[in-house]
C-alpha cells in the first residue's frame, strides 16, 4: 500500500513537471510580455529594462532553473499583470470556484446517468433505454457552450426563471452546471449501461438467481458493484476533457473561476499564472486519478492485491 | 412412489421470424424423492437448456415453448416469477459448471452463501445467519470457516469454491439438486473430493439429484438411471445397469466405444464419425442417422423422428430398427 502510493506521488511528480516544462517553453516561443504590458508608444529602452527585470534576457534553460528553484522554495513568481500578487494567490482565489462548478456538473451527470441507467435495468424495458439514449446522443451532438447559449436565452433572456451571467447568485451555477452535466450524461449512460448488461449475462447473476434472489438485488448488489468499476476508470481518465470543456463553460457563462484567469493570462501573456494555472489543473487531474485507484481498491478485492 | 418431479414432453426453443426453432425436444423424465438421474451427452446437445428450464432461467431469447414441468405435481411452466423465485434454492437448488466465475468476484464468499439463507429467510439475524454459513461451511469441508468466510472468491481455488457453490446451493435443504457438469472445470485430482461432497451432503439431506455430465465413470458412480441426449432428445433411457452394460441406441454405444479403459490404452480412441447437426439443420428423420454405423440402420431412419419406446421395463431407445424389431 505504502509503495503503491510512493510509486504514484512519484509519477504524480513527473507528470507536473512535464506539464509545468510544456507550458513553461511553450509560453517562451510565444514571445516576451513586454508589447502587452508597457503602453504602445513605449521605447525599445523601456522594453528592454522590463525584459531584464523579468529574467527575459538571459537563456531559456537558465530562466527555467532559476524558476523551478523558485518553485522548491514554495515561489511560484508574482503575476507580471498585478505585480506584487503571488500567481498561485490568484490561482488560489479561483479554484474554489471553479471547483464548485466543476462538482455540481458532475454530480448533475452522475445522477442522471446513473438515474437513467438504474430504471432502464430494472424495469429491463427496451424502450425506455433508446429513449434514454437518444435523448442524451441528441443533447451531445449540440456543443455544449452552444447549449450554454440556448440555456441562457431561454431560461434567463426569455423566461428570466435564472441569473444569466457569472456568480451572482446561488442558483448561477445550475445553468453552467446544467450544461456541463447533460454534456456528460450519455458518456455515463452509455457505459454503464454497457457495463451492466454485460455484467448482467455472467454465470454469477444466474447463480444468484438460481438462489431465489429477486431483481432489485441482482441489480442494486451483484451487478452494480462489478459494472461501477470501468465507469470509475473511464471518469478519471474523463476528467482531463472535463477540465478543458470547463474553461469553454466558464468562458460562455462568465463564470469567474480557474478556466478564465488562464486564458486571460494566456492572451497576457502572464506566464508565472498560467504556469501556476496548469500545476494546479494537472495536481488536480493526478489526484482525482489517485482517488479513483484507491475507490477502486475498495470496491474490487482483486485490485487490492496488485 | 410420489414423483416428486415431473417433466413432461419438454420443448425448449426460440422464435426466428415466424419460424419456432426448438433446441430440446419431447425431453420427459421423472424423479422420485431422493433418486438420481444422470443425463449425459455431448456439449450442445441440450442438457443444460434442459436443467435451466426446470429453474425458470433459461437466457433469452429461449424459451419454454411446449411442455410442461411440475414440482409435487405443481405447475411450473407460465408460473409467476415471485412464486419461481420462491422454488429457486429453496425446494431446487443449481450447481453450476465453472466454480471460477459462478461466484460474484466482488462479494465476500461468507456473505453470498449466507444469500442463500436471507433470500428465502429474510429476517434471520446475522449471526444465526453467520453461524449456519460457517456450519455449511464445515460440511462441505472448508477448514477454518470462520476466517475463510470473509475471503473474497479470488482467494479461494476452484474446488474451493466448488465446495462453497455446492454449500450454498444446499443451504435450504431443496428437495431437487440441479447439477450442471459440477466437475467439468476442476483438476483431475479435485473432481474426486467434490464428487464426494456432493454425494455427502445429499446423503445427509435425501435431496433427489439431476446430475448432467460427460464424464461416465461420474455416471456409473452416481447415477440410479440415465438419460442419454443426442440433438435436444432423449435418445435412450434406463438404469445405469440398463444402459451401460446393455446399450441399444446405436448413439449410446459408440458413446461407450468412445471411453478410454484400462483394455483400450495404447489403441487409437474411438470416435463417433461426423458431428451433432445443428438447431438449425436438424434432419427430418432419426438426427443420428447420418452418423450412425449400426448395421440395423434402413431408409426408414431417414424418415419420421423415432420416439423413445421400451426395450424392456424401464429400458428405452429412440431408435426406429429397434422399436420395429420390439413390435415384431
Amino acid at each position: 500500500m505504502t509503495r503503491f502510493v510512493g510509486r504514484r506521488l512519484l509519477q504524480a511528480l513527473v507528470t507536473i513537471f512535464a506539464v509545468v516544462l510544456i507550458a513553461f517553453v511553450f509560453g517562451r516561443l510565444a514571445g516576451s510580455p513586454a508589447a502587452q504590458l508597457l503602453p504602445e508608444n513605449a521605447t525599445q529602452e523601456q522594453r528592454d529594462a522590463l525584459n531584464a527585470e523579468l529574467g527575459f534576457d538571459r537563456p531559456v534553460i537558465v530562466q527555467f532553473g532559476d524558476y523551478l528553484g523558485g518553485l522548491l522554495r514554495g515561489d511560484f513568481q508574482n503575476s507580471y499583470r498585478e505585480t506584487g500578487t503571488s500567481s498561485m494567490a490568484l490561482v488560489a482565489e479561483r479554484l474554489p470556484v471553479s471547483l464548485h462548478l466543476g462538482l455540481v456538473g458532475l454530480a448533475f451527470a452522475l445522477v442522471l446517468a446513473f438515474g437513467a441507467v438504474l430504471i432502464v435495468q430494472y424495469t429491463g424495458s427496451r424502450i425506455l433505454r433508446s429513449t434514454v439514449l437518444s435523448v442524451g446522443s441528441v443533447r451531445a451532438s449540440i456543443p455544449d457552450f452552444f447549449f450554454g447559449l440556448l440555456l441562457v436565452l431561454t431560461l434567463s433572456v426569455h423566461l428570466g426563471w435564472l441569473p444569466s451571467l457569472g456568480n451572482s447568485a446561488p442558483l448561477s451555477v445550475l445553468m453552467p452546471a446544467l450544461t456541463i452535466g447533460t454534456g456528460q450524461f450519455v458518456v455515463y449512460t452509455r457505459l454503464l449501461d454497457n457495463s451492466m448488461s454485460l455484467e448482467g449475462a455472467s454465470d454469477y447473476v444466474r447463480t444468484a438467481r438460481a438462489r431465489g434472489e429477486g431483481r432489485a438485488f441482482i441489480v442494486f448488489r451483484e451487478v452494480l458493484p462489478n459494472a461501477i468499476l470501468p465507469v470509475l476508470t473511464l471518469a478519471g481518465i474523463n476528467l482531463g476533457a472535463f477540465l478543458g470543456g470547463l474553461v469553454l463553460i466558464e468562458n460562455v457563462f462568465a463564470w469567474p473561476g480557474l478556466g478564465q484567469l488562464i486564458v486571460g493570462s494566456v492572451y497576457a501573456r502572464d506566464f508565472p499564472v498560467v504556469q501556476s494555472g496548469m500545476i494546479v489543473v494537472a495536481a488536480l487531474f493526478v489526484a482525482a486519478n489517485l482517488l479513483v485507484d484507491l475507490v477502486q481498491g475498495v470496491l474490487d478485492p482483486r485490485v487490492r492485491l496488485a | 412412489m410420489a414423483q416428486l418431479l415431473e417433466v413432461e414432453n419438454l420443448r425448449v426453443g426460440y422464435t426466428e421470424g415466424d419460424r419456432e426453432i426448438a433446441v430440446v425436444e419431447d425431453v420427459s423424465f421423472t424423479l422420485a424423492e431422493g433418486e438420481s438421474l444422470c443425463i449425459v451427452g455431448e456439449s450442445g446437445s441440450g442438457k443444460s437448456v434442459t436443467a435451466l428450464a426446470v429453474l425458470g432461467l433459461l437466457p433469452r431469447p429461449l424459451e419454454v415453448i411446449g411442455g410442461s414441468i411440475r414440482l409435487r405435481g405443481r405447475e411450473l411452466r407460465g408460473a409467476p416469477e415471485k412464486e419461481l423465485r420462491a422454488i429457486r434454492g429453496k425446494d431446487v437448488a443449481m450447481v453450476f459448471q465453472d466454480p471460477m466465475s459462478s461466484l460474484n468476484p466482488v462479494r465476500r464468499v461468507g456473505d453470498q452463501i449466507g444469500r442463500a439463507i436471507l433470500a428465502h429467510r429474510p429476517r434471520t439475524p446475522r449471526a444465526q445467519v453467520r453461524a449456519q454459513v460457517e456450519e455449511i461451511l464445515v460440511r462441505v469441508g472448508i477448514a477454518e470457516p470462520r476466517e475463510r468466510m470473509r475471503s473474497y472468491p479470488h482467494e479461494w481455488s476452484g474446488g474451493m469454491r466448488q465446495r462453497a457453490v455446492i454449500g450454498m446451493a444446499m443451504a435450504n435443504d431443496p428437495a431437487v439438486l440441479l447439477a450442471d457438469e459440477p466437475t467439468t472445470a476442476l483438476d483431475v485430482t479435485v473432481q474426486a473430493q467434490v464428487v464426494q461432497v456432493l454425494a455427502d451432503q445429499r446423503a445427509a439431506t435425501g435431496a433427489a439429484m439431476v446430475m448432467i455430465t460427460h464424464d461416465l465413470g461420474l455416471v456409473a458412480q452416481i447415477a440410479d438411471r440415465v438419460a442419454v441426449m443426442y440433438a435436444g432428445r432423449f435418445v435412450e433411457t434406463g438404469t445405469v445397469w440398463d444402459v451401460f452394460d446393455d446399450p441399444r441406441h446405436p448413439y449410446t454405444r459408440g458413446l461407450l466405444d468412445s471411453l478410454l479403459t484400462a483394455q483400450n490404452l495404447g489403441a487409437r480412441a474411438y470416435a463417433i464419425p461426423g458431428s451433432p447437426p445443428s438447431v438449425h439443420g436438424r434432419p427430418d428423420g432419426c438426427p443420428f442417422a447420418p452418423r450412425c454405423g449400426s448395421p440395423l440402420r434402413t431408409d426408414a431412419c431417414a424418415e419420421g423422428r423415432p420416439t423413445l419406446e421400451l426395450l424392456t421395463p424401464g429400458h428405452a431407445a429412440a431408435c426406429t430398427p429397434l422399436t420395429a424389431m420390439v413390435d415384431a
